[in-house]
């Protein structure tokens, strides 16, 4: 079965959920569509994993990209 | 393919009945452990009551699953949130540990260590008075120093070392009377007897590396540097003969040591354990490496599975219990960590063996320049060219601004068990905890996945082996030694972290 999650552009960068989509391509296969407010992700075919334990890995993944970007382009700015 | 059907049924479940808990199989037995760090042993049928909440008043379990929180019936609330809130203090405690990098120069492919300038490898006098009085602005009743050297020898600038002591006793004194410890990370290359006096007079407890008898030991610091087997024991001996002279209490003043673990170790479980008896070293830390510390050829010589490792480490924890069960009192670091927390209502204050992690909160690091890190790994981060958890200086930050910082806040998310896929469910999430940061360096990710994760699976198997021999009702003996540990060890002896590098 599917899972949708939805990344709120509040919060979470679309490059992040990118990236944590390309680190995940061996675990899932995840569908990315943009919208104006969110960034919504639809992960499928988790092979013999549990489908819910890989989505709440792949958020947290996403939470990491986003936390790193940050940091790095705040380091850039400083620099 | 042949077709075949497997019918399961549910089992009886009675959800408003139970408190929330985890629970495994272990030993024959089903293993239930909640928040409050309870834990209790079931039968198979005495599980399938607690679910189906048969287990009422007048069943023999009643009294102690209710007393531990497993039952609604009866739940005392108030006191499950206390036992709570006892095994998560360390929240509301303040950074204790501070882990100071004294110098960045080596013994290793110098005579004399001079190959850096020591002008911008040293800490300066200065800068070790900026970050007692950083240290000072925490709000944990007790501090400890960890002093280190990146290469392993913070005696290379003894003469910062000692100015830090003195100066960290007497603004102790002058300001906020805290319970402040000092330890060198040493590996003796820089020793001399007039330092060794000098850190015995002063209460400065010493940690150095000893990888079992010598031809192991010498053999490993080809790889990892470090002095010989004869000058580590020499040293070992004089710490343990003036503490002795002194009259000291020798539970308490000893030198801990610290055995790395190579390819070649792992055939010498029993050998390491009786060096360090024979040596009358009364605790050992046994060190995995680390693969991310080391190139690709380096770690085909040396480096192993985390099943090759676990099961040396089943072997040789097995061994210690052993000698114990005849008399030679000798722990083993992280068994009596996780056993503190699994046999008393208390914390043992292990930075990295929490949830959230304490780097940042629990933890401080800094760097010979004074910069500050939530952790030394943090700080390790940065010494291989990713400045990314840096916080700033003891020149600019203030202890409040480290606590609210984006990177300690950040740490403390990815930490956080409860929102961990696995953990969350794991029945050792109450005793268990993990290193963001060891996270990024080798996975590249602060939350990092369970089944790439060491740590994950080396505390899971250390946890079990402890829960099947507490399990064991036929074995008194070894409870009794298990017990032991858990409730002889001052906290000097088990705060800090079980993540530090053997020096």
């Amino acid at each position: 079965m599917a899972e949708r999650i939805t990344f709120d552009r509040s919060l979470y960068l679309p490059e992040a959920v990118d990236a944590a989509a390309a680190a995940y391509a061996e675990h899932a296969h995840i569908e990315i569509t943009p919208t104006a407010d969110a960034v919504v992700a639809v992960l499928s075919d988790v092979g013999e994993h549990d489908a819910q334990t890989v989505a709440h890995a792949f958020c947290n993944h996403v939470l990491h990209e986003t936390i790193a970007l940050r940091r790095q382009a705040l380091l850039q700015e400083v620099q | 393919m042949e077709e075949r059907s497997l019918t399961l049924s549910p089992p009886e479940l009675a959800e408003d009945a139970l408190g929330f808990f985890r629970w495994g199989r272990i030993a024959g037995k089903v293993l239930v452990t909640n928040d409050a760090g309870d834990w209790d042993f079931l039968g198979e049928s005495e599980f399938a009551d607690l679910l189906a909440g048969r287990i009422v008043d007048g069943h023999p379990r009643f009294q102690d699953l209710q007393r531990k929180g497993f039952l609604r019936d009866g739940l005392d609330l108030g006191a499950f949130a206390a036992r709570m809130a006892q095994r998560n203090r360390h929240l509301r405690r303040g950074p204790h540990l501070h882990v100071v990098t004294l110098t960045r120069r080596h013994r290793r492919g110098g005579a004399n260590g001079a190959a850096v300038d020591a002008s911008s490898a040293d800490m300066s006098r200065e800068t070790a008075e900026q970050v007692v009085d950083f240290a000072l602005q925490s709000t944990s009743p007790a501090i400890a120093f960890e002093l280190q050297g990146q290469g392993g020898e913070p005696l290379l600038n003894l003469d910062v070392l000692r100015h830090l002591v003195e100066y960290a006793t007497t603004r102790n004194k002058q300001t906020t009377g805290k319970i402040m410890r000092f330890t060198a990370l040493t590996n003796f290359t820089g020793m001399t007897e007039d330092a060794a006096e000098w850190l015995i007079a002063n209460d400065v407890r010493v940690c150095t590396s000893l990888d079992g008898p010598a031809a192991l030991h010498d053999a490993n610091r080809k790889w990892l540097g470090g002095s010989a087997h004869a000058d580590v024991v020499r040293w070992i001996e004089y710490f343990g003969r003036r503490y002795a002279e002194l009259g000291r209490d020798l539970q308490q003043w000893h030198v801990d040591g610290m055995a790395t673990v190579t390819r070649q170790s792992l055939a010498a479980a029993r050998e390491i354990v009786d060096e360090y008896a024979a040596r009358g070293l009364r605790s050992i830390h046994l060190r995995p490496l680390s693969v991310d510390r080391f190139d690709p050829d380096t770690w085909a010589a040396i480096g192993y599975t985390a099943a090759e490792y676990l099961d040396f480490y089943r072997r040789a924890l097995d061994h210690i219990v052993e000698l114990n069960r005849q008399g030679t009192e000798i722990t083993e670091r992280l068994a009596t960590v996780l056993l503190m927390k699994i046999l008393t209502a208390d914390d043992p204050g292990v930075v990295d063996l929490q949830s959230p992690s304490g780097a940042g909160t629990a933890q401080l690091a800094y760097g010979v320049d004074g910069r500050v890190f939530p952790s030394d790994e943090a700080r390790s981060v940065d010494a291989m060219g990713d400045p990314i958890f840096e916080l700033g200086t003891v020149r600019q930050l203030t202890l409040p601004e480290v606590a609210g910082s984006p990177t300690v806040r950040a740490i403390a998310a990815a930490s956080l068990l409860d929102a961990q896929p696995k953990c969350a469910e794991c029945w050792n999430k109450p005793f268990c905890g993990f290193s963001p940061v060891r996270n990024f360096i080798s996975q590249g990710d602060l939350f990092g996945q369970r089944t790439r994760c060491f740590e994950c699976k080396e505390h899971l198997a250390v946890s079990t082996r402890l829960f099947e021999l507490l399990a064991d009702d036929a074995d008194p003996d070894t409870v009794a030694v298990l017990k032991r540990w858990a409730v002889t060890q001052s906290p000097f002896t088990t705060d800090g972290r079980v993540s530090k590098d053997a020096p």
